[in-house]
């Protein structure tokens, strides 16, 4: 009961759409199929303890529960194997109490005769002899059940794709809009360039989807730490006050609709969630009244990966990337590796490397000829000639205010070493 | 004078995302002097140990490598009695793309791999060819004796 009420509970306080909560596991109802299921295999004189047994000693084909058909279409039921002459179970490891249950079930089944029964030859019977037979018995309640879980299953895996392709759309929309305001200028007065880049800087420190750390190995967040870390990003962004630096009017409003895709997702990730916890927990509650082990073999059946697992925020984040934070570039991917400074004058080697011109200049004066990334001898061949003008050109675009302040640095740095050599030269002479 | 960026953000990173096993923290006094601490890899006869170390960037960090010594005793054919340490990457095969962790990581890979045909402590290099097995005992007992907390 506790869970059927925290769950009921959920659906109704977040504010879920009417469309999800009528898509939403009929938890209360599922449970109910399960008594029927219960009593239904207690008419076959199969308790949950003799179902135990059974599911534990048999070994082989005497036994079996299982799921017959394809997802759209199928039957859960019990296969039985005995011998066909004396109907006694091809198995010797059964308890006598679990013999005995199974025998009457066997006996009661064939008075019927209406159940399907086949003869079948054992093809190589060394160790039985004579001809086996197999009955099969059909479920109602149960089947009842599992068409009721499976298109529950369906109609969410329906709605979660349904949702996936929104948010995704409103991304893609949303990209455009800032990338808009964020052109940089000359080409837009009022761009917000900066402002925007620090906002998603700090969304990708946030690591609010997954882990940004290697020790953590880029896991996916839970719910909950997916909700603790857009929180913390919100504040952030607050606490900088970076809202305050947007220029153009478009910007706040795109700000807001930013952080609404983003509480979508979550609350797609949340329903979505507690949806699945539902579904285990009553599976569970199944194999505790019936013990057949539904719980291993359903899930597998619905679908090889298992039902409900789609990667949502994997998907939505991959989306978010590359046509929404993708299109403001960050510093850090075009930073020189020797000294961490945005790689200007960048000049790319023959290898393809990428340094920054003063780096590469006290390389040759070092003599060094390896590249510090590949270790290709190429640093001593470069020349005038390396300087990647495009991508020159990018940096002093994208990045105007960090270009301008590394060019002035480089040429502080090239002033006092040439003072140095007056200065050691002057020494020398007197 | 002013700390390099470089320099900056290593000890950023360092801090925000340290490696397992490995830990270097700057002086207060001197950012460019660090204590650094390395874990004994598993399976190797250091393992439980931990090991202290000191590294300093000189001047021309990273056009030069790190300067990096074993303050622990450790019986290892790459490292002498001074805690010098004989690895390609902290001499001519250095990088200036390299960084403090990754070297760090070496070394604790080097634990974990010792390579008596390339000594640097000639002694121990000969008892490792000649008695491996013996060798790996000293160096679990040395271990025990002087990087156990």
């Amino acid at each position: 009961m506790k869970f059927a009420h925290s769950f009921s509970q959920v659906l109704e306080e977040e504010d879920f759409p009417a469309d999800w909560r009528a898509a939403a596991i009929r938890y209360r109802e599922l449970k109910k199929c399960i008594r029927r299921v219960q009593s239904e295999l207690l008419d076959l004189g199969l308790t949950v303890e003799v179902l135990k047994g059974l599911v534990e000693e048999a070994e082989g084909p005497v036994f079996k529960y299982m799921f017959d058909g394809t997802v759209h279409s199928f039957q859960p039921k019990l296969v039985l194997t005995f011998d066909a002459v004396n109907g006694i179970p091809l198995d010797l490891n059964l308890s006598q109490d679990t013999r005995r249950s199974l025998e009457n079930l066997v006996k009661k089944e064939l008075g019927k005769e209406e159940m399907e029964a086949k003869s079948l030859a054992v093809k190589d019977g060394t160790e039985i002899c004579g001809s086996i037979r197999v009955v099969e018995i059909a479920l109602n309640s149960d089947s009842e059940f599992f068409h009721l879980l499976t298109s529950e299953i369906t109609s969410l895996e329906a709605l979660q794709s349904k949702s996936e392709s929104e948010i995704r759309s409103h991304v893609l929309q949303l990209g455009q809009s800032i990338t808009a305001v964020a052109a940089p200028k000359p080409r837009n007065s009022k761009s917000d360039l900066y402002p925007w880049r620090e906002i998603f800087r700090i969304y990708l420190e946030s690591g609010i989807f997954f882990s940004n750390l290697e020790s953590e190995s880029h896991q996916e967040r839970t719910v909950e730490k997916a909700a603790e870390r857009l929180t913390f990003f919100t504040d952030e962004v607050r606490r900088l006050g970076i809202q305050t630096k947007f220029k153009n009017p478009y910007s706040p409003s795109l700000f807001k609709m930013f952080l609404s895709v983003n509480m979508d997702v979550l609350r797609v990730m949340r329903f979505h969630d507690i949806n699945r916890t539902a579904m285990t927990k009553i599976l569970k509650k199944f194999d505790k009244r019936t013990a057949l082990g539904a719980c291993q073999t359903f899930p597998v059946f619905v679908a090889p990966t298992g039902p409900l697992t789609s990667h949502l925020s994997r998907a939505i984040c991959h989306t978010l990337c590359t046509s929404l934070l993708n299109v403001i570039p960050q510093l850090d991917d075009y930073l020189c590796p020797i000294c961490s400074s945005i790689s200007v004058k960048p000049v790319r080697l023959s290898c393809s490397h990428i340094f920054c011109v003063r780096c590469l200049v006290k390389l040759q004066r070092a003599n060094k000829d390896s590249c510090p990334m590949c270790r290709r001898n190429c640093v001593l061949g470069a020349d005038a000639g390396n300087l990647d003008i495009g991508l020159y050109n990018f940096l002093k675009e994208y990045f105007p205010k960090e270009a301008k302040i590394k060019q002035a640095e480089n040429e502080r740095e090239v002033a006092v070493e040439h003072w140095k050599n007056i200065h050691s030269e002057s020494c020398v002479i007197s | 004078m002013a700390l390099p960026k470089r320099i900056i953000k290593e000890t950023e990173r360092l801090v925000a995302e340290p490696v397992p096993g490995i830990n270097a923290v700057p002086h207060e006094d001197n950012l460019r002097y660090f204590d650094v601490t390395i874990h004994g890899p598993t399976q190797s006869p250091y393992e439980g140990g931990i090991f202290r170390l000191e590294l300093f960037l000189p001047e021309d960090y990273p056009m030069t490598p790190p300067k990096i010594r074993f303050l622990t005793k450790i019986y290892h054919p790459n490292i002498d009695k001074l805690g010098r340490i004989c690895l390609d990457v902290l001499k001519g095969n250095w990088s200036p793309a390299l960084q403090i962790r990754t070297i760090l990581l070496s070394i604790q890979a080097l634990l974990g791999a010792p390579n008596p045909d390339d000594p640097l402590a000639n002694d121990v290099a000969q008892r490792w060819k000649e008695d491996e097995k013996a060798a790996i005992e000293t160096a679990r007992a040395w271990t025990v004796t002087h990087a156990k907390v």
